[in-house]
């Protein structure tokens, strides 16, 4: 959320951005922390779900940079 | 369940927030109020998965006892022996080369010159006894308990094959069971064997095991002097 209000003040308004970012939070809190949830398919399915969102979001910026 | 309380109601504010946002045109409040419904979801997600690493720890802990038996059983060259459960108090899983004992103590012993090593069984106190040992009606109970309570399988028939012996098959097992299939103290057989002796109030020998596609078979025999 610190980050989310650092964000904001700095003047951000792209929703996606904010999105991925904490995204980007998730999965490092993830990697550093690994809580023992690996067999959950429940963290699985919002792991997989989550990783899609961020390539969509980055494959979208990237599609609107090669069309200009 | 703090978790989950914690996730819905941050979820909920986000929400709030975004709908504001949106009235109001300010994208980032919008931004900020997703950044809150992911972190919500995410502690949603977590406080509703939250029983399933609890079944980690007991797969592990089942892990270490399998692995300190077979090693129990490979020092006293029983891992060759047969499993007998004798009912009475405490109820005693025994494995022995020789014939079934009317009794032993719970531990490392000899009976009939022969080493034995036996578990002393709490489970399956309350499974009342069966009025008429039948086939069915034992194929019956153990569908109640296996499938329908702990869910560990997905079929179960039992057929008489003739005086006190019984054919069990069990097929569908869950992947935690199966796993565990081919050590000498084997969970499934274990408890097939002592629910069994529960339901009939008897002592039960597994005469015979093997696999099946998908499952596994077993042949009790079920008697006071199995």
């Amino acid at each position: 959320m610190l980050l989310s209000a650092s964000i904001y003040l700095l003047g951000e308004d792209r929703v996606d951005a904010y999105t991925s970012v904490n995204i980007l939070v998730y999965f490092v809190s993830y990697a550093v922390t690994r809580p023992g949830v690996e067999r959950s398919k429940a963290v699985r399915y919002l792991n997989v779900f989550l990783l899609l969102l961020f390539a969509l979001i980055v494959a979208w910026r990237v599609y609107e940079v090669l069309v200009k | 369940m703090g978790l989950v309380i914690l996730g819905a109601n941050a979820v909920l504010v986000s929400a709030t927030l975004a709908i504001y946002g949106v009235i109001s045109h300010d994208r980032g409040l919008v931004g900020i109020a997703v950044s809150a419904g992911l972190v919500g979801g995410v502690f949603l997600v977590y406080g509703l998965s939250r029983d399933e690493p609890r079944l980690g720890s007991v797969l592990s802990y089942l892990s270490i006892l399998a692995n300190a038996s077979t090693a129990v059983l490979e020092d006293l060259d029983l891992l060759d022996s047969k499993l007998c459960v004798i009912s009475g108090e405490p109820m005693v899983a025994v494995y022995t080369k020789t014939e079934c004992p009317a009794s032993v103590n719970p531990g490392l012993g000899f009976t009939f010159g022969s080493p034995y090593f036996s578990i002393p069984i709490d489970s399956f106190r309350d499974v009342s006894t069966l009025e008429e040992v039948t086939a069915e009606s034992i194929e019956s109970a153990l569908r109640g308990i296996l499938f329908e309570e702990l869910g560990l399988l997905r079929s179960i028939r039992v057929e008489a094959g003739g005086g006190s012996l019984f054919t069990v098959y069990a097929t569908g097992l869950s992947d935690a069971l199966s796993e565990y299939s081919k050590y000498p103290v084997d969970p499934f057989t274990l408890l097939v064997a002592v629910a069994t002796a529960r339901l009939t109030g008897r002592d039960v020998l597994v005469v015979e095991r093997s696999s099946v596609p998908d499952g596994v078979r077993l042949v009790l025999r079920v008697g006071s002097s199995a």
